[in-house]
């Protein structure tokens, strides 16, 4: 393929491999082998298959991107795929095609595993015909894709207007090889059947799906892993001086010294130091739960160290810094769907590591109040929004609103009369302050 | 990072959506609400109000208060749906230059794409004003029923409010994404879509790998909340006239305050049994005595009203599924989109068609912006984590001898497509053919929305029918159309991509352009300065107000007086920025404010 156009696409070799691999597929092979189905796939299989291939050579994956030559190609094998699911997927037209190239259509059908994309294509194909000309390659299944039959068969008269007789309209779907009418035109006739043909090669390279985007507080989340995986590793003359036949510890941790001095059981200081490496090694990784969950474990044995504690307690508010988009996201959904109890418990725990941000705080009064169960906590976050954004109208609206829930008018009123100063012409406002008159 | 906005433009409400670190979510106006009334108007001072506030006046103004635009983008001035509105409009429409429709205003008259740009720039100011930075580009939602000079004109409008448009998609298909979004579901589900003007009603499919797959869609232009409105309009001036033999609907003052009460009562009736219509002095009678209307309608009565078009829904969609070959139990979920899904009898209406009850996770006047906003983010960021297979709503042909319509790309084909079909010449020595480019379902070509036109000449002299001429119609990803024709035997080809005929020229379009910014960049820097000014001066307040306790803290030492002189400086450039109406001067100096407020804190707390 036109190799002058390598270079001016901005697709990955992989991309590359894989839009022209397809665009041979196009060139010889059945309909089942375009979507790398069994012939005896079923319909949902049908549909998965285009499905995925859609996700990989619609032209939307490549939005964007300048694809140079590649962008037709890949309009062709798009088009390619979806008349052939049209086809593959619609009982009569089905039969049709299959009785084209020899199958029986009353087989039965079977539900199937997407086949490997690796995996060489099976049986032998035959070759599926393009339009001829210099017509851009309009992809024609064999037989039965009745756009391109039509294409091919029907001559329609074109204005200035005539009393030329309309001619009749489409004949119904045909099985392939009937002979069509004739027309001034040499239709297409698709193959009678298949032809064995060298069977081609599958996109050489296999298409890895992309891993999800990274959040963009990942750099964030990496510094905290970091400077902490720096403080833990800070402690490491700490836990090494629990070892044995190590020298005495030359600073800090004194009650963890005397603790582990009035313990005898060595394994059980072995232990504890192998835990706080691995809590370490995680944090290092990044695995923060897995931290929490040995942290857990390290409390557990040693109940009263402070400084493990204090570990503890950091490791799980990085847990809970690393889940924030998380719980935010699902924090929304809960609200979206009204479960406002569990929206404020997932609220709450991104607001415990991010009280500067004002939406965990502020939606976190906002489902307390929808929730109705603990309006002086709601009150209370209302107030850190209002706090951490003393401009904002909606967070005074909010204020206002859970104090008249809570059956205090006069507040209420104080809280709508400055939201009112900051913004009198806001309608929520005026709503609220004519409630409350 | 780029944001891309998702804009649900309805006829009634807009809506706008922005995906934020993966999360979709809608965006509120600035007084607090979720939806900004499609609504623009021209104040007797020549002001213009946008949303809430423009509806606010719109009983007082009603001249020029412009709603429902949106019936009227990319029409033609003597189309039937323009005659129609031209009835019940209380603003004036006139003929623009190239046979669109223009509204009159108080200072000029504007051509449809620019009322729908002062709404799409609030929603962009919206935007703006919640992401803290510049918004370029937009997607957009339309009926699914919208033909190709719709669309265009929709997207012109979208230029004109200074927004790249990267998709247009339509209304039911995005709120299909939003409701299938991160949830991995694998269904087919249905999309009912009622709102203030129009329905419309779409089959898709879902996969849980993130595909969606538009099945069919249909709709009608012509039904939605003000049909059921004008239901109750004529029950209570039918019933006015029976008791005091006056006609309401020869007062304009009265017939507009009927239309208010009416979708009040309406939507009262959504969460009550009955309600109380009632409109003092709403009239004088023929003895110039003042008359008032006061009826209660209950649920019931208003549902005996409007059984009918419900309905009309009903049947449309039993047609829709038909044509789709879809029985009615494979339709797994039902979305319900649109003020008037909350209207019980409706609701009732198609949970008893679907045998289920409608999904409940959606959020009616908010999923068609986030389907939006996520198909923008979709398609932006790398990842190709959705795919959206969309179909184009409307067949298209080419008029041919007789004057009918020859289909080259039916109705819900999955784009991108192109097909090819070969005509003939139809006369004698006929050396050049017409190519009328129509889109619509009628089979008599002139019933059909003319999309484009071009010749190809240059055929050789032959017989009828002895010239063959192949024409290819291709719409692509973007939904753009593009049709050639080309002579087999010279190879001569002809095309056109049908893009510029939303009723005003590039030229104008231009000129809108560069006025709708200078609106734009006018009102933000008013914005910004407004709410620096603000900031500002309540942070002078708050230094003020330390002064008196820093001083004692620090006034005996001689670094301490430098300190609390040189924020008195800051104090006064700061209030010098004001009185310039500098914002960058304004800027810095809120700076320096804060830095001065905060040292002041410090120096306090720590005594
Ligand atoms: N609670 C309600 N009950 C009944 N109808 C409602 C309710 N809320 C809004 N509507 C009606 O919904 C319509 C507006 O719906 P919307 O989806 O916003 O319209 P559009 O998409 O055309 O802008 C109006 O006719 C309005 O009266
Ligand atoms: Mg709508």
């Amino acid at each position: 393929m036109a190799d002058a156009g390598h270079n001016a696409a901005d697709l990955t070799a992989t991309e590359r491999a894989d839009i022209d691999g397809m665009s041979m597929l196009l060139e010889g092979g059945t309909l089942y082998e375009l979507l790398k189905v069994p012939d005896d796939a079923d319909r949902r299989s049908v549909r998965d298959a285009y499905f995925r291939l859609s996700k990989q050579f619609h032209p939307d994956a490549f939005y964007g991107r300048n694809l140079g030559p590649y962008r037709e190609r890949l309009d062709t094998i798009f088009r390619a795929l979806t008349s052939a699911y049209d086809v593959l997927s619609n009982k009569t037209q089905r039969a049709e095609y299959d009785r084209s190239i020899g199958l029986d259509p009353s087989r039965p059908l079977v539900a199937t595993a997407p086949v490997a994309e690796s995996a060489p294509t099976t049986a032998p194909s035959a070759p599926l015909r393009t339009q001829s000309g210099t017509q851009p390659a309009v992809v024609v299944p064999p037989a039965v894709a009745p756009s391109a039959r039509d294409a091919s068969t029907q001559s329609r008269a074109i204005v200035p207007p005539q009393p030329a007789q309309r001619a009749a309209t489409d004949p119904p779907a045909r099985p392939a090889g009937a002979t069509e009418p004739t027309k001034p035109l040499q239709p297409l006739q698709p193959p009678p059947a298949a032809r064995p043909m060298q069977s081609v090669a599958p996109p050489s390279a296999t298409s890895v799906s992309r891993p999800a985007m990274p959040a963009p507080t990942e750099e964030q989340q990496r510094a905290a892993r970091e400077a902490l995986a720096r403080k833990l590793a800070g402690n490491r003359s700490l836990s090494q001086s629990a070892m044995p036949a190590v020298q005495p510890p030359v600073s800090a941790g004194a009650s963890l010294q005397s603790q582990f001095a009035n313990r005898t059981d060595i394994a059980q200081r072995q232990k504890v130091d192998a835990l706080r490496a691995s809590v370490r090694e995680l944090v290092a990784k990044g695995d923060f739960v897995g931290a929490s969950n040995t942290m857990q474990i390290l409390r557990a044995l040693v109940p009263d160290d402070k400084s493990i504690e204090q570990e503890a307690l950091e490791v799980q508010r990085q847990l809970l810094l690393q889940l924030a988009p998380k719980n935010t996201e699902a924090a929304r959904e809960a609200e979206r769907t009204r479960h406002y109890a569990n929206a404020a418990a997932l609220w709450s725990k991104v607001a415990a590591v991010k009280p500067e941000d004002f939406e965990p705080n502020f939606r976190l009064g906002r489902c307390l109040l929808a929730d109705g169960k603990e309006l002086a906590r709601a009150a209370e976050y209302a107030r850190k929004a209002i706090s951490i954004a003393p401009r904002r109208v909606d967070a005074y609206v909010l204020l206002a609103e859970i104090f008249e829930a809570a059956g205090k008018p006069a507040s209420a009123k104080a809280a709508a009369e400055q939201a009112a100063k900051l913004d009198p012409t806001a309608l929520a406002v005026k709503d609220l302050l004519a409630r409350l008159r | 990072m780029e944001y891309v906005i998702g804009i649900d433009l309805g006829t009634t409400n807009s809506c706008v959506a922005v995906v934020q670190n993966g999360v979709p979510t809608v965006l509120p106006n600035r007084q607090g609400y979720k939806t900004t009334p499609s609504m623009i108007a021209m104040t007797e001072t020549k002001k213009r109000l946008v949303g809430h506030l423009a509806k606010r006046q719109s009983i007082t103004n009603a001249e020029y208060t412009v709603y429902a635009a949106k019936r009227l983008i990319g029409r033609k001035w003597n189309s039937e749906p323009i005659k129609q509105v031209l009835k019940s409009a209380a603003y004036k429409l006139v003929e623009g230059p190239h046979q669109d429709v223009r509204i009159e205003l108080r200072d000029r008259s504007y051509a449809v794409p620019e009322i729908s740009a002062m709404v799409l720039s609030e929603m962009k100011a919206i935007a703006e004003e919640y992401l803290g930075q510049e918004v370029h580009k937009a997607v957009i939602t339309v009926p699914a029923y919208f033909n190709d000079n719709q669309r265009q004109a929709t997207k012109d409008a979208g230029m004109i409010a200074g927004l790249e448009v990267i998709r247009i998609i339509n209304e039911p298909t995005a709120a299909a994404l939003a409701y299938g979004f991160g949830r991995r579901l694998d269904k087919q589900v249905a999309v009912y879509d009622l709102g203030g003007g129009t329905f419309d009603i779409s089959v898709l499919e879902m996969s849980s790998d993130g595909v969606f797959k538009v099945i069919s869609t249909a709709g009608d232009t012509f039904l939605g909340g003000e049909d059921w409105d004008t239901r109750i309009i004529d029950w209570l001036v039918d019933g006015f006239k029976a008791e005091h033999g006056v006609d309401l609907r020869a007062d304009r003052m009265a017939l507009q305050r009927l239309k208010d009460a009416a979708e009040k009562a309406k939507i009262e009736l959504s969460s009550q049994r009955e309600t109380e219509v009632n409109l003092p002095f709403i009239i004088t009678s023929g003895r110039n005595e003042a008359l008032h209307l006061q009826r209660v309608l209950t649920r019931a009565e208003f549902e005996q009203l409007t059984a009918d078009l419900v309905q009309r829904t009903v049947d449309i969609m039993d047609q829709t599924l038909d044509d789709a070959g879809i029985g009615r139990d494979e339709i797994e979920d039902v979305v319900l989109v649109g003020g008037m899904t909350r209207v019980p009898s409706i609701e009732r209406a198609v949970a008893q068609f679907f045998g289920r009850e409608p999904s409940k996770g959606v959020h009616p006047d908010e999923v068609v912006a986030l389907g939006a906003a996520i198909q923008g983010a979709a398609l932006v960021e790398q990842g190709n984590k959705m795919i959206l297979l969309d179909v184009t709503p409307h067949t298209l042909g080419v008029m041919v001898a007789g004057g009918m319509m020859e289909p080259l790309i039916p109705q819900n084909t999955t784009v991108p497509t192109a097909r090819t079909r070969t005509f003939t010449t139809s006369r004698d020595n006929q050396t050049a053919v017409k190519i009328l480019v129509m889109q619509g379902e009628h089979e008599r070509g002139a019933d059909n929305e003319l999309l484009g036109e071009f010749i190809l000449d240059g055929l050789r002299r032959a017989g009828a029918g002895a010239v063959e001429i192949d024409v290819t119609f291709e719409i692509n990803a973007d939904g753009i159309v593009s049709v050639r024709a080309k002579d087999l035997e010279t190879g001569r080809d002809q095309s056109i991509t049908v893009a510029a005929t939303s009723g005003l020229t590039k030229d104008e379009i231009r000129s809108m352009v560069e006025e709708g910014k200078r609106f734009a960049v006018d009102r933000k820097a008013g914005e910004e300065f407004e709410a620096k000014r603000q900031e500002v001066e309540g942070l002078i307040h708050e230094v003020e107000k330390m002064f008196g306790p820093v001083e004692k803290v620090v006034g005996s030492s001689d670094f301490g007086r430098d300190a609390l002189e040189r924020a008195r400086g800051v104090i006064d450039r700061a209030r010098q920025a004001v009185s310039k109406k500098d914002v960058t001067l304004l800027k810095e100096q809120s700076d320096a404010l804060s830095r001065t407020l905060r040292v002041f804190k410090g120096v306090v707390a720590r005594t």
